[in-house]
Formats: structure tokens, sequence, C-alpha cells
């Protein structure tokens, strides 16, 4: 069985001093270790690894870094409302660049109002960024409502396209994990299958590392979109979670 | 392009001739006609420019307007006049440019302003829409390049919209934290026709100032207040911006509280008031720094914390609680850590905290300030040659503080902070945020402009001055009686000092090979005085005022005077050099 289970790294790698990027979601299974090229500090508060039983395969690790201010880095995914203007866009991707704020995703697109459109920004830091990242936003004339859905129950979702290396052998485990998955076979191709599949960022990943083994030839990813769950906005402090139903 | 109205009209016209054409033809504007018209409505005054093809359309609806145009002979040159001209007045400054070299001239100015949180609006032409975007002849992304430089910005794209976007850019210029906003007009925009219809609403969802604090926050900056025993008052260009100098005022008397500026804040507090700290900061006087590195209050108001203020983030202000009364929320806790924040206008957030106070008083504290100004004056050698200080004192003495004072960027700036007693805001009119060189001048000419009946000095370096000399012309042409003093040391003399003191005197490209002043003041028409010997100094000052003709006053001053006292950057404010 797959699972997608977030682990905090400190007592899974107890001592663990070095400079790498704690919050990239790993593969357990054959996880090799920190030698990627980003940073991360290591006293990293969190939970023991638990519930990863026999038959159980943690497809997602999640680690807490913490910048120079000793503040923890973390993921927020902002929900921000903007006049459809021409320029937008620069006016933000601007401002994240000249301000030295970190865009993990950007997704764009109207709503239901023409004139006005959404973007999903996944934005990485700790909360002072995050802060500063929202007051200098609310200072553009265009942006008209910013929500970090982070703080609330939502849901979120990617879509990726994979385009897989597919010898007739292969085939048959590749549907399966497509099945698996609930991914779909978009094209097909003498040599290769093109699959897409949505989800959450954890899914996806887990799905791309399944079919890494049989060679991905391309892959092109969207940026994440998210909702908050249950009736509009105005579940701000309310628990009750909804099942993820997909 | 044009809009439905328009094209309805149009329409309408081909059908039926005679009398409705005319009346049609009355109710049709250029985009041009309807820019100026809105301008017009506005109350806009005056214009700052420089022509140029794609503006041409621009400059001939200007020519039947009632707007007073400048026409200053550098775009820069026009941009900080028209910041000039905004500090002054506190009402919006104008300028306008062509395309291409035209707009991206007005780039330094723009972003001066910016920095300064000046009300601005930059109108310049573009290219026609069909030729945007395929590196036409002048063309330049304007709107993109001053991106990060704006408050805001519009690319027109229908002649229909310009009433409509000329008032949102003066009403988002001059609200809320103020700032420039530039208005990018094609030419075709500008050439084609419309309806003219003045706008009245504002369609600005994204956009809403908070001018009112939260009373809660209010209540508990009060509090706070009560509770200390030595507070201090931080006192920045929020306070001009907002004309909460009187409040200010009110505030600093019931508390007994001491005031320290900032360079930008200079004026929003009579500087000859027993409880006035002048500036504090990088060059500020040692009391100031001092009362802030002890204060167990401190009651920022329209201040940023800029590193020039603040030194040392850790080491400022170590044993204060921090109020934090700003209009940005993004100002609060951004370079500070913030222990009570107010967000809102600096005049409704004081009279609003002045009906939750009582009167105060900590001799103790008084005291101990008292004894700071009198030992740690600010002071210089007044031996031998001409010394910038002295010059400085002496202008101040002979305009009673009253002058409206433009600077430089570089040592004499920080002396005419240092020297000159300001007692009224929007009398100091200094490049702040961004340091520009070349602002004092022009910027000069708009303070003129608007206050005509004032006596104007730009206080200058005989570097900066070249940057932009050829306003001296403008000042001509118009009769604006601006008084410009150069302390002439020769050198970069900001540089020559940091080179001094941390390049151990390796004195590399900051000496100057100048031209004759006078001489070159006299070409373009001004009054040139040189002044050498301390005893001309006055003689050549009392010219300077009487004259009617602008006068450019070149003294020679001691070449490598430092401006003192100074607090390494980086460092605590209380460990001052010299
Ligand atoms: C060579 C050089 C040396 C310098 N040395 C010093 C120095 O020693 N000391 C010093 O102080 N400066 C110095 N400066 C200037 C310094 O760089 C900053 O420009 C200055 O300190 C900023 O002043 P401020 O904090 O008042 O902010 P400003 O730039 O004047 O900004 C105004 C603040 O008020 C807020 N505001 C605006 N309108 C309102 C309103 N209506 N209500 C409430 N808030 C409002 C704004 O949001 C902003 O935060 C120097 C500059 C140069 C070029
Ligand atoms: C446009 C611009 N270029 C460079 C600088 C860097 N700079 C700051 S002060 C200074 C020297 C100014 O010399 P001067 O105008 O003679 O004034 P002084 O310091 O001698 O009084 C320089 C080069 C600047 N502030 N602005
Ligand atoms: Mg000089």
């Amino acid at each position: 069985m797959l699972i997608c289970l977030p682990v905090l790294a400190a007592s899974f790698c107890p001592g663990l001093k070095s400079n790498r990027p704690l919050d990239r979601y790993h593969k357990l299974e054959g996880f090799t270790g920190f030698n990627n090229e980003n940073m991360c500090e290591a006293d990293i508060p969190g939970k023991a690894w638990a519930g990863a039983g026999p038959g159980v395969r943690c497809l997602e690790l999640r680690f807490l870094r913490h910048n120079l201010r000793g503040g923890v880095m973390m993921k927020h995914t902002l929900s921000v409302l903007v006049e459809n203007n021409p320029g937008v866009l620069a006016r933000v991707a601007g401002l994240f660049s000249r301000r030295g704020f970190n865009i993990d995703s950007l997704a764009v697109g109207r709503t239901e109002n023409p004139r006005v459109s959404r973007m999903t920004i996944v934005v990485e830091g700790d909360d002072f960024t995050l802060e500063q990242v929202n007051k200098q936003l609310h200072k553009l004339v265009d942006v008209i409502k910013i929500s970090d859905l982070t703080k609330d129950a939502y849901v979120d979702r990617e879509l990726v396209m994979i385009k897989v290396f597919a010898e007739p052998s292969s085939r048959a485990e590749i549907m399966q994990l497509v099945d698996i998955f609930r991914a779909r076979i978009v094209d097909v191709g003498p040599k290769t299958l093109t699959i897409e599949v949505t989800g959450n960022s954890g899914k996806i990943d887990a799905f791309e590392l399944s079919l890494r083994p049989f060679g991905i030839k391309e892959l092109v990813r969207t940026g994440k979109i998210a909702m908050l769950r249950g009736y509009k906005n105005s579940i701000k402090g309310n628990n009750h979670k909804e099942e993820d139903v997909s | 392009m044009q809009s439905d109205v328009t094209k309805k009209v149009l329409r309408s016209q081909k059908g039926k001739v005679s009398k409705r054409k005319k009346e049609a033809d009355q109710a049709l504007l250029s985009g041009a006609e309807i820019l100026i018209r809105s301008l017009e409505d506005e109350g806009v005054e005056t214009i700052f420019g420089y022509p140029g093809g794609q503006a041409l359309p621009i400059y001939d609806a200007l020519y039947d307007s009632k707007i007073n145009h400048i026409l200053c002979r550098h775009e820069q040159g026009a941009a900080h006049a028209a910041d000039g001209y905004a500090r002054a007045t506190g009402k919006p400054g104008v300028c306008l440019a062509t395309s291409g070299p035209g707009a991206t001239n007005l780039v330094t100015g723009i972003a001066t302003a910016f920095m300064d949180s000046v009300p601005m609006v930059a109108i310049t032409g573009q290219v026609p829409l069909s030729l945007l975007g395929r590196d036409s002849f002048q063309e330049a992304d304007i709107t993109g390049i001053t991106l990060p430089i704006t408050k805001h910005s519009y690319l027109v794209r229908d002649t229909s919209e310009l009433a409509q976007t000329v008032k949102e850019a003066i009403y988002i210029a001059t609200t809320g934290r103020p700032g420039p906003v530039l208005i990018d007009v094609p030419r075709d925009v500008s050439s084609g026709q419309a309806e003219y219809r003045r706008a009245d609403k504002m369609n600005l969802p994204g956009y809403r100032p908070v001018l009112d604090a939260d009373p809660a926050q209010v209540e508990e900056a009060a509090r706070a207040i009560m509770k200390s025993e030595r507070p201090v008052i931080y006192a920045g260009g929020g306070v001009v911006i907002s004309g909460a100098h009187e409040e200010l005022l009110q505030l600093a008397e019931l508390l007994m509280a001491p005031v320290c500026n900032t360079l930008t804040g200079l004026g929003g507090f009579p500087g000859n008031h027993p409880l006035s700290l002048g500036m504090l900061g990088m060059h500020g006087t040692k009391y100031a720094n001092y009362a802030v590195s002890e204060c167990d209050l401190l009651i920022a108001v329209g201040a940023r914390f800029d590193d020039r203020v603040t030194g040392d983030v850790e080491t400022f202000a170590p044993e204060a609680r921090i109020i934090h009364i700003d209009i940005d929320p993004a100002e609060i806790g951004k370079n500070v850590r913030v222990d009570i924040p107010v967000v809102g206008d600096v005049k409704r957030v004081l009279r609003q905290l002045l009906k939750s106070l009582q009167p105060r008083l900590n001799e103790a504290w008084r005291d101990k300030i008292m004894a700071w100004k009198k030992e740690y004056p600010l002071n210089y050698c007044e031996k031998g040659c001409l010394k910038p200080q002295a010059i400085i004192r002496e202008i101040c003495r002979q305009t009673e503080g009253k002058a409206r004072i433009t600077t430089e960027v570089g040592q004499h700036q920080m002396w005419t902070a240092q020297y000159y007693t300001f007692t009224r805001p929007r009398s100091f009119i200094t490049s702040g945020g961004l340091g520009t060189m070349g602002f004092g001048l022009p910027a000069a000419i708009g303070v003129q402009v608007g206050c005509p009946d004032e006596l104007v000095f730009d206080i200058a370096g005989d570097g900066s001055i070249q940057m932009n000399i050829q306003e001296l012309c403008t000042a001509v042409n118009y009769d604006l009686p601006v008084n410009v003093a150069i302390l002439n040391n020769g050198y970069l003399g900001m540089v020559r000092q940091w080179q001094e003191l941390f390049y151990n005197r390796r004195y590399s490209q900051s000496e100057l090979l100048n031209p004759d002043f006078v001489k070159l003041a006299e070409a373009y028409g001004a009054e040139g005085i040189r002044v050498t010997r301390p005893s001309e100094l006055a003689p050549a000052i009392e010219q300077a005022i009487n004259s009617s003709k602008p006068v450019m006053l070149d003294f020679i001053v001691d070449r490598e005077e430092n401006v003192l006292p100074m607090v390494p950057p980086g460092g605590t404010l209380n460990k001052m050099l010299g």
C-alpha cells in the first residue's frame, strides 16, 4: 500500500547537522541522505516518525528548515485575488524577486468574475517573511484580497503530465500504477505513454517517483491551485475537516 | 482605439449632418485635451516637463491650457522640480516627458520621490499602441522600468479611459502613504478622440489606505506612555506629510518628552524648541543618539527605522519598548521589532492619543537630557579659513530659520541638517532615501514655483551641483530667484571623508576639477558671487537674499572638513566618532 505520510526529520535523523533542503519531499525508500545543494539547520523540532509500520512505504518526508534569523521556514499557500489588469502578474512577480521572497509555484487564472483573477502562490519563508509578503502584496493597488490558506483546512491540486518510456514489457506495470494513482493515459505513442494525474503535491511527487524507473522523457507540472474547504472563506477558526474525497 | 461611446458618437455623425454633427463635435475632445482638462479639473496648476515626438499631442493641448508649464532643461530636472513643488506645497507634483529617452530620464526623479514618499504624477508619451513591443523608434517600456519605483502605474489603452486614469492617479499619489504614479500615454490614445466626462467615482477595490487606527492599539500606546519613565519621540517624514506638526508639539509638551527628527522629519518639530534634540542617526547629534540609547519608551511617529538611523538594529534603543505609528502597515516590524504597532494617519492617531494622556514630567530624565545637550553640543573649529558649518549658520541667522532649503547630497547636506535650525514643516527638502546628487537645484526651482514669495536656497556641493546645473537656465528663464550656495571643497567630500576614515586616506577619484562657478552663473544669466574669506560671508548672503535674480554663491571652504559626529555604518548609536 502506498500512503503519504508527513514525517518530521529530527527524531528520524538525530544529530543531523547539515545544510540540506529539509523541506523537500523525499522518498524514504532508497533515501540516500542529505546531499542536495540547499541548506538547513539541524536542530529540528519534530515528532517521532510514527505510523510507518510494515507494508507501508513512506513517500513523503517533511523537514523543517531554519533560516539565519532562527525562524522556521514553512511553505505557505496564498490565495490572492487581483484585478485582471495588464501587468498585474509582472507586479506580483517583480515584488517577490525584488524583495527576495521565494516563489515555489504560482498559478493564475480568472475567477467566476472575469474582472478578477486569482493567483495561488506557494511561498516559502518564516513568519516574518510571510508577514512582509502579505503586507507588500497588499500595497499593490491591483491586489484586492489575500488569504493564507495554510492556516485553515484547504484542498489543493496540481496537474502533471508525464511522458514516460513504455516498452511493451513494462506497459502493464505502468498501467497498474496509473490505476493506483487514479491517473489517466491521454496519449499513446509507439514507445511512450503520456499520463496525466491531478492531486496534491505529495501524490504527484509519489507518482513521479514511481514512474522514474521506467524513464521519464518529459514532464510538465502546473503550479498549485487551492481552495478553502467548506462554505466559502467563513471557516476561519473552524476545525472541522472534510474528507479529501479524491 | 476608441471607446463604445466614441464609436456611437462617430456613427451618429455619419448619419445626420448639420446641427447634430456640430453637437457631437463639440462633445468630442482629443485624448490630449482630455488629459489636460482632467488635470485642470483636479486642480493641477503647474507641469514641469520637456517635449518630444510622442508627447506632441499633449503639448499641443497644453498650448491652450491655463496650466503653467515650466520647461526644464533635462527631464530629470523636471521630475525633481515636480518633487520639490510637491514637498513644499503638499500638492501633487506633475512632470511630463516624451517616450524613450525622455521617459528614462525621469527614472532617477521618480525613484527619488518614491523613496521619500512624495506625491507625484509622471506622464510620459509612448509610441502608438500598434507599434508597442516592436522596439519602435523611441520606445521604452517605462511602466516596466518603473515598476519597482512607482506606487502604481498605468499604460492607457483607450482614449475614453484617460479621465478616469488621471483622477485615480492623483488620488493614489496623494492619499495613504504618498508616492509617484506614472501614466504612459501612447500617441494614438492622446490623439484619438472621445467624449470628456469628468470622472467622479473611483474604482479601486484593492486600494484602501487605513487612516484611523484601531482604538485598542491607541489605548495600549497611551498606557505604555503613561507608564514610561524615559520617553523619547522619534519623528520622521510622516509628520510633515500628514501635517501633524501641531499635534506632535502638543504631545511632546504634554509628556515633556524630547523629540529627535529624522533627516526628512526636520521641520516637523521646531528646531529651536527646548525639547528638540535635532537629528538622530549616523550624523545626528550626540544627545539625540544618547537619548534614544537610554530611553525606556521610543515613540516612532511617521518614521521607518532606516539603517542610517538605527545603525546596528540589535543594539538600537536596547532598553526601550517601541510604539510605531505609521500609515503603511508594511513598515511595522520591517526593520526592528515593534511592541505596539499603531497603523493610521499620524495626525488622526495623535489626536486620538492626546485624549487619553495626562501631563507628565520626569525631572531626572529631563535634567539628564539637558546635561547632554550642554556637554555635547554640535561643534567645529571656527578658526582659520571659511568653514562650511559657519556658512549654514549664517544663512540660518539671516533667514531667521524661515527660508525654504533644498540640498544636494553629501557633506553639505549633513551640515545643513545639523546647523540650520528648521522651525516649520516643509521647509527642508532633501533627498533622504535615495540620496540623489543633483536633486537640490531643480527641487529649489519647484519650491520657488510653488512658493513664489518665499526665500529659497539650494545648499549644494561642488560635485552635486554639476549633475543638474543646466537647471540654472530654467531659473533664469522663469525669473525664479533661487539662491544656490555651493560649499566648494574641491572634493566629492562625503566620499573623501569615508576614504579618509575607512580606506586609509586613499582618495581614489574623489578630487574634483571644477569650472569657474561665478562665470558659469553669469553665462546662464544669473548672478555669481565668490566668497573666500569669513569676513565676506555675511555681506555675500545678504546680497544674494536681496537680489531679484537667481544667485550662485561659490564658497571656497576648508577642503578636508569632516561631518561629525558620526556613527560608523552598522555601528551602535551611542558610539560616535568626533
Ligand atoms: C548622506 C546621507 C546621510 C544620511 N544620514 C542620516 C542621519 O544621520 N539621520 C537620519 O535620520 N537620516 C539620514 N539620512 C536619511 C535616511 O537615509 C532616510 O531617508 C531617513 O532617515 C528616513 O526618514 P524617515 O524615517 O522619517 O522616513 P521617510 O522616508 O520620511 O518616510 C516617512 C514615513 O512616514 C510614513 N508616513 C507617510 N505619511 C504618513 C501619514 N500621513 N501618517 C503616518 N505615517 C505616514 C511612511 O509610511 C514612512 O514610513 C541620510 C541620507 C543621506 C543621503
Ligand atoms: C547620483 C549620485 N551619484 C553618486 C552618489 C554617491 N555620493 C554621495 S555623496 C557624494 C559626494 C558629493 O560631493 P559634493 O556634491 O561635492 O558634496 P560634498 O560631500 O563635498 O559636500 C557622492 C559621489 C550619490 N549620492 N548620488
Ligand atoms: Mg564637494
